[in-house]
């Protein structure tokens, strides 16, 4: 297997890189989401240097930061690897959403791994329109010792 | 078919930034926008943890709305918004400081970040849109609607604009309440779509965060609160005076110098000249509550949430 890392979960503790310390790595900068985004250099260089800091808690050879298309990268990466299942973290996103069905279209099996939420609330589709409701259901739990 | 011609990039460590600057903006040219010089904000999980552990969260708990040389903001948003820290350890490191109680704000803004998520998760790209009718009338226009000049380049004659621009062109970061600032001078004041400001603030926050930054700035709009968010100049000389000198923002500023500072008025008659009618009043103010980039530095004239 291989671990797909993306850029909502840079750091080498997050679920899915504490599961499989020995594993392979690849972040692709997304180069079609980037050229129309037009992010300020300083973010790319931020994200950039977090990547890196993952790399170095990773063994040596095991890692790589492409640019490209993402699907494709990564894949062509678990091929290289000889992995026929991505490990990777779960956000929230239609980018995501979409990159997991295609790396499942194309033969992939996709884990994601759930990143710990300040409080549990499984419940999205409960979730109330103000912070202050939400707040009142969370804050016993959020507020705990 | 992937019409990109994949690319493997260099492995670059150690503290030559410059160096990478240099090396990234060969390797990704054309895919980002200003000047390629490294944010003061190094990323990574390694530089997070040394601001999580110098951060200073009693201090926060008095400070946070400050933008001057008093200022509490964290400055940690762009380490939780690339899961360099997990909003549990930034919740976890205050506990162990200062305790739960003493902490309750801080916690407070953690949950805004993942509160943010969870409309995200629940509906999806809708919130890139009007979430409610707005509260007052808006501008026209979308996330394409162009920026005049001035924003772009720092220089509108306001200071509270000019430095908190700089800042985010330069160095990625904007003190929370800035951020407040300039979205309801740009939505209200110049009646600019909120979605274009969204974007600009999305590609050069090192935070930007799709759903932190779209509803932040609904809610100012009132597009997704109960009424538009605005400040006056009051506000500004309070949240950014140096108490060393005692100078604010508006000192040197050459609207204020030229009498025609656009924010020097009461609430009531602000409130009446950006809205008219549908100005609802000041006896309702600060039923809304909110944390622009998904944490840290809370939104002043908020409600408490406890008590």
């Amino acid at each position: 297997m291989a671990i797909w890392l993306h850029g909502d979960h840079l750091s080498a503790a997050n679920p899915a890189l504490a599961a499989f310390p020995d594993a392979p790595v690849v972040f692709v900068f997304d180069e079609a989401f980037l050229r129309e985004a037009r992010f300020g250099f300083g973010r790319l260089q931020f994200i950039y240097e977090s990547v890196m800091d993952v790399f170095a808690s990773r063994p040596a050879g095991s890692c790589s930061i492409r640019l490209g298309g993402v699907v494709e990268e990564a894949r062509a990466f678990a091929k290289e690897r000889g992995a026929s299942r991505l490990v990777t973290t779960r956000t929230v996103g239609d980018r995501f959403a979409a990159y997991k069905r295609e790396f499942e279209a194309g033969g992939l099996r996709v884990t994601a791994y759930a990143v710990p939420e300040l409080v549990p609330y499984p419940e999205v589709d409960r979730v109330p329109k103000r912070f202050s409701v939400w707040w009142r259901e969370v804050e016993s739990a959020a507020l705990s010792e | 078919m992937n019409v990109y011609q994949g690319m493997e990039l260099e492995q670059r460590r150690g503290n030559d930034r410059d160096g990478t600057a240099a090396y990234l903006a060969g390797a990704l040219t054309g895919l980002y926008d200003g000047e390629a010089v490294p944010s003061p904000l190094v990323g990574g999980r390694e530089a997070g943890l040394q601001r999580l552990r110098v951060f200073n969260v009693a201090k926060y708990q008095s400070d946070r709305n400050d933008v001057g040389p008093t200022a509490g903001a964290s400055r940690l948003a762009p380490y939780l918004r690339h899961g360099c820290l997990t909003l549990t350890e930034a919740r976890r490191d205050a506990v162990a400081k200062i305790g739960v109680n003493a902490s309750v704000k801080w916690i407070q803004e953690l949950g805004w970040r993942q509160f943010w998520q969870l409309l995200y998760a629940r509906y999806g790209s809708r919130i890139f849109q009007n979430m409610e009718e707005p509260k007052v009338p808006l501008g026209a226009g979308d996330a394409e609607t162009s920026i005049p000049d001035e924003i772009l380049e720092a220089r509108t004659g306001l200071n509270c604009m000019d430095i908190s621009l700089r800042s985010l062109y330069d160095t990625g970061y904007m003190f929370n309440h800035s951020r407040m600032w300039f979205a309801a001078w740009f939505t209200h004041h110049l009646k600019l779509p909120w979605q274009a400001g969204a974007r600009l603030f999305y590609r050069f926050l090192l935070c930007g965060d799709p759903a932190s930054n779209t509803l932040s700035w609904q809610w100012v709009a009132s597009t997704f609160s109960h009424k538009p968010y605005f400040f006056n100049r009051g506000n500004v000389e309070k949240y950014s005076r140096d108490p060393a000198t005692g100078e604010t923002y508006c000192t040197n500023c050459p609207a204020a110098k030229a009498r025609t500072c656009p924010f020097d008025a009461t609430y009531e008659t602000l409130g009446r000249r950006l809205f008219g009618d549908a100005y609802q009043g000041e006896e309702n103010r600060g039923g809304g509550n909110r944390n622009f980039g998904g944490r840290g530095d809370m939104a002043p004239r908020r409600s408490s949430q406890r008590g």
